[in-house]
């Protein structure tokens, strides 16, 4: 009898964590939003003298931050990934579009900035 | 004699190769101005590349300039030449950034690059003869496709484009190849001529395109014994700026002038050995530039004779 309540015991519990594990997979995780892209200069002279940091905010959960340029430098200066510093060589002169694309489970989002390297 | 000459000309294929700008995406410029291969023979070549850059140039003159603090890369380079006739030669490479890296100087981090770069097909024509005055005149052409990465990532940021090991862009190539030799010399003399043509490449990212690059080649070669050859080459090239966003980008492109010491020796079996290194001895930017500070190089090639295929089966049997 004791052996009878044990299996159905472990039984019991199986299909518990099962319907739980089900419960979670139902659970969609929403598509992030960016909140702001923020830029502390709109303009920088090149080299390294003069820095930009950039905020991505976004919300959303587990959060992924992806960061481009074509040309020019981009550093993460803090933990999450969602805050940069932006420099460029004398080749890159010129209007520059980063963008910041914010991702997780339930998909990404990009949104762009214009800033201009001058002489 | 003939082998002799084949071998002195094989031995340009890898020290012609063209590592003076320090900062470009794709595969080192190859010139392959090799000749002399003769039909259903099968050239292959392995070769490694290596580049270092760390002096920023203004113009003509050397500054300092704190911003990059080098740049290096080191390309393993197959290439592939099969004459198809006696005057056709088909020729391919393919090549594997192992590393292609920058290091900052203003910041203690380093950006690093590494995978296939571009895929070049070719053909090179054996226009001219002249047995008398001993010259040949060979044209030819080249594709670039860029099949390698684009779009590498070092952390949570997309790698800037002149850092990716693919170029990005199909690229047009036209050459000349023009040889001179001695009559009872051991010195022989070429000449590699050619041009690139980039196509822009217009994605949401960019619309960039390569400056057009020009390069000259003058190279003498002295066969020092039947295996050994020295060569010295003056290899110059010029590009000019390119263009972002329907801009020009002032700061790119330049004139570089290299001096090329190589040798090659030839083993047995066919196989050669071919080294040279790169020292630049004239830069000329436009704005301010990282450059180059030399490069090296180290192949071995291989000659195959293949043989033509027959049939297997007795066409009286069918």
């Amino acid at each position: 009898m004791k052996v009878v309540s044990l299996v159905l015991a472990i039984f019991g519990l199986a299909f518990l964590s099962s319907c739980d594990k089900e419960n979670k997979e139902n659970v969609t995780t929403e598509k992030p939003t960016i909140i702001s892209l923020t830029s502390d200069k709109t303009q920088i002279k090149y080299g390294s003298s003069e820095p930009a940091k950039l905020k991505c905010t976004a919300s959303g959960e587990d959060l992924n931050y992806i960061w481009e340029v074509d040309f020019g430098d981009l550093f993460i200066i803090n933990s999450d990934g969602s805050e940069v510093q932006f420099t460029a060589s004398p080749c890159c002169m010129g209007e520059k579009r980063i963008s910041c694309e914010v991702s997780n489970g339930g998909g990404k989002v990009t949104k762009s900035i214009i800033i201009t390297i001058i002489e | 004699m003939k082998k002799l000459l084949l071998t002195a000309f094989i031995s340009i294929s890898i020290s012609n190769l063209s590592l003076a700008q320090c900062c470009s995406a794709g595969n080192p410029s190859t010139n392959n101005g090799a000749f002399g291969l003769s039909k259903n023979v099968l050239n292959v070549s392995s070769s490694i590349l290596h580049s270092y850059s760390d002096t920023y140039f203004k113009g003509n003159q050397s500054i300092d300039w704190n911003y990059l603090k080098n740049m290096r890369f080191n390309f393993a380079m197959l290439s592939l030449e099969y004459g198809l006739t006696s005057k056709i030669k088909l020729t391919s490479e393919m090549g594997y950034f192992i590393d292609k890296s920058l290091r900052y100087g203003f910041i203690d981090q380093k950006r690093k690059a590494f995978g296939l770069g571009d895929l070049v097909l070719g053909f090179q024509y054996h226009l001219y003869n002249n047995r008398s005055r001993m010259i040949t005149i060979s044209p030819g052409m080249k594709v670039s496709f860029p099949i390698g990465a684009f779009d590498q990532m070092n952390g949570n940021i997309i790698l800037p484009i002149d850092i990716q090991p693919s170029s990005g862009s199909f690229k047009l190539n036209p050459t000349v190849l023009i040889t001179k030799q001695f009559p009872s010399s051991k010195l022989s003399a070429s000449s590699f001529l050619s041009g690139e043509f980039s196509q822009r490449i217009n994605t949401e990212r960019t619309h960039y395109k390569y400056g057009n690059l020009y390069r000259a080649n003058l190279k003498l070669i002295y066969q020092s014994s039947e295996k050994l050859n020295l060569g010295i080459a003056l290899h110059f090239q010029h590009r000019n700026k390119a263009e972002n966003k329907n801009e020009i980008m002032q700061y790119t492109g330049g004139s570089y002038l290299d001096l090329q010491p190589s040798f090659s020796y030839t083993l047995k079996q066919n196989y050669t050995l071919n080294t040279f290194i790169g020292i630049p001895i004239y830069k000329n930017v436009n704005g301010i530039q990282l450059t180059n500070k030399y490069s090296l190089g180290f192949g071995i090639s291989k000659s195959f004779h293949l043989k033509t295929l027959k049939p297997q089966i007795a066409p009286d049997i069918l």
